[in-house]
């Protein structure tokens, strides 16, 4: 059976579309900052005694200068945009994924208990302080998961700080997918009333054909859309607690972590605060530019 | 003949949807104390774990907190407490209850929020409105404006606030870098805690206001030569109003739950700063205290701002409804 839509195809107006603002650019660069950790050739964790607090451009083998503790700030930079991107993406993959499933469940059972269930669910996190319980779920889940493992991997040292994150990531995570959801099933409930997918039912197909072949490729857009909103704002969230503290440790760092250090630091060294902010800055305008360049290819269907 | 008015006014507002509201809002309550009270008490460590203290004296002060009964008679217990409006004593903090140490920083944080809502929701609508009509024209300010909140959008808090203070404070050095005596110190923070509601409110206004100012009728109400100010107000105001009381709800309890960062680095005594310490210190009654409290702030006025959207436009009443 033939689909009723066209498959993406090279020329999709969309990503042509993306291609040609700089936020798509800007972000790639990011990603590319992110990716150069191990070709930098400099530990960010290794403390350089003899020459802390460099300013940026003075010495070859630390292009953006040190911190306090004498560790090359190019790196920690990377490092950082690697644990921000990371925080971001799986936070926004764990929510379309919830979010593209709940929805695409709730707007096919239209009215039926599952719907109204789900639709309970979202609006009781809704209606839950998100930040507040963030904060309680990513200081519980840590030594939650901690006894989950078994003690050979529970004792190694680098386990701590990734289980950390990981709490912070599904913390953030629980309140980011009730927005994709939203979108997905207010999306599916249109499209099951048009007339393809009433064509697609008289012929006799089946539920997962439709999903995969004719609802997907038409949810795809909108997928986007709620990726290109929930990850800046995990990114901006976790930057956030990690300023305060209560986010990523020691000896991982993110830029919400640098911004802290270059917080304390302003008189001495403002270049750290100045860098941390850039990162942060240069993704969100990214972002920013790209939801906005989505918006407008929609408003002009 | 007001009587009258007034009783069908009575009658005619929807008590059922608020009854519905307000239970619903209860059980929401219920769920996050019972779920926050689980989360605190799987956490490990406790508000006696000092390596200081004989173990007898901790069994003793577990005894008389009653942290040693089964864990539901004590969620029992609690919400029995509650029903009486007793929030508990402090675990930590000898001799006072969580009423006292609320009363301490509730004030300040919703002194801040409501402070910085008041001011930057009008001012969002009016620099909305600004851009909204000046869109189209090559009006240089109006750009400036308009990429100044885009980067406000973009920033973080603590980014807002380090500028601000880097600025007034340290820079220029009119205003003191921190803490809350004087009205003086009051302005940076509540300027940050601004920044949100004039950015969502100034895009939302923005956007209504360029889909009206073209339309028919408001070209229609010029040339019947209505005072500008009148068509601005009732023209091209109200269509925003619905999503504008729609966006605010959220606005307002974000600035009073929303303000942790603001709170740490204008080292303010507010709830943030107490919650923190209080999950650190395992202090169990305030850290439900405060969680109970932020949860009511949001359905209160998520409740309001609903409320309104249902008298403004009561075909609303079944989307609300939850």
């Amino acid at each position: 059976m033939q689909s009723a839509v066209v498959p993406p195809k090279a020329n999709n107006p969309l990503l042509v579309s993306l291609q040609s603002t700089w936020g798509t650019w800007g972000l790639a660069l990011v990603i590319l900052g992110a990716l150069s950790v191990p070709f930098l050739g400099q530990d960010a964790t290794f403390i350089h005694v003899k020459s802390p607090l460099l300013a940026p451009f003075s010495n070859f083998s630390f292009p953006l200068g040190t911190d306090d503790l004498g560790r090359d700030l190019l790196s920690r930079l990377a490092v950082g945009a690697t644990i921000s991107l990371l925080v971001g993406s799986v936070v926004g993959g764990l929510s379309a994924l919830a979010g593209l499933a709940l929805g695409l469940l709730g707007g096919l059972n239209e009215g039926k208990s599952i719907d109204t269930a789900i639709n309970r669910l979202i609006d009781l996190v809704y209606s839950l302080p998100s930040l507040v319980i963030v904060v309680l779920m990513a200081v519980f889940l840590e030594p939650f998961i901690l006894n989950l493992l078994p003690t050979t991997v529970n004792s190694t040292d680098w386990i701590r700080p990734v289980v950390k994150v990981t709490g912070l990531i599904l913390a953030l995570a629980f309140f980011s997918w009730p927005d994709t959801a939203k979108i997905i099933r207010a999306e599916t409930l249109r499209l099951v009333r048009e007339p393809f997918v009433e064509a697609y039912y008289s012929l006799g197909g089946g539920i997962g054909r439709l999903i995969t072949k004719h609802l997907l490729p038409n949810l795809a857009p909108y997928l986007l859309l709620s990726l290109t909103l929930s990850v800046p704002r995990a990114i901006l969230t976790e930057s956030t607690l990690s300023f305060i503290g209560l986010g990523i440790e020691a000896p991982l760092s993110s830029w919400g972590t640098l911004a802290a250090e270059g917080w304390y630091l302003l008189k001495t060294a403002p270049h750290i605060l100045v860098l941390a902010t850039a990162g942060i800055l240069l993704s969100m305008l990214c972002f920013h530019q790209i939801t906005q360049q989505i918006d407008r290819q929609f408003a002009r269907k | 003949m007001s009587a009258l008015v007034k009783q069908s006014f009575l009658m005619n507002l929807p008590w059922r949807w608020l009854l519905n509201r307000l239970f619903n809002g209860g059980l929401t309550l219920v769920i996050v104390l019972s779920l926050t009270f689980i989360l605190l008490r799987l956490m490990p460590g406790g508000p006696f774990d000092n390596p200081k203290l004989p173990e007898s004296v901790k069994l003793a002060l577990e005894a008389r907190y009653h942290l040693n009964s089964p864990l539901w008679e004590q969620l029992v217990s609690y919400f029995q407490g509650l029903l009486r409006g007793d929030l508990g004593p402090s675990l930590v903090n000898e001799g006072r209850t969580v009423a006292d140490l609320l009363k301490d920083s509730v004030p300040v944080s919703l002194a801040l929020g409501l402070l910085a809502g008041v001011i930057g929701i009008p001012a969002g609508v009016g620099i909305g409105l600004w851009l909204g009509l000046t869109e189209g024209t090559k009006n240089w300010q109006a750009a400036l404006v308009e990429g100044l909140l885009v980067l406000i959008l973009a920033s973080p808090s603590f980014l807002i606030a380090g500028g601000l203070v880097w600025l007034f404070a340290v820079k220029l050095a009119w205003l003191p870098v921190a803490l809350l005596s004087t009205p003086a110190h009051w302005v940076l923070p509540v300027a940050t805690l601004c920044s949100v509601p004039i950015v969502s409110c100034s895009f939302l206004v923005k956007k209504s206001v360029i889909e009206t100012k073209n339309q028919l009728y408001v070209t229609l109400k010029y040339a019947y030569g209505l005072p500008n100010k009148l068509i601005l107000l009732k023209h091209l105001l109200k269509p925003s109003l619905l999503p504008l009381v729609a966006v605010s709800a959220p606005l307002l309890a974000n600035l009073l739950t929303g303000s942790f960062a603001v709170e740490y680095l204008f080292a303010i005594p507010g709830m943030g700063k107490q919650f923190i310490a209080a999950i650190i210190n395992r202090d169990y009654t305030v850290v439900l205290g405060l969680t109970g409290l932020y949860a009511l702030f949001l359905l209160v006025f998520n409740l309001i701002s609903d409320g309104l959207l249902v008298l403004i436009d009561p075909r609303l009443k079944e989307s609300t409804n939850q």
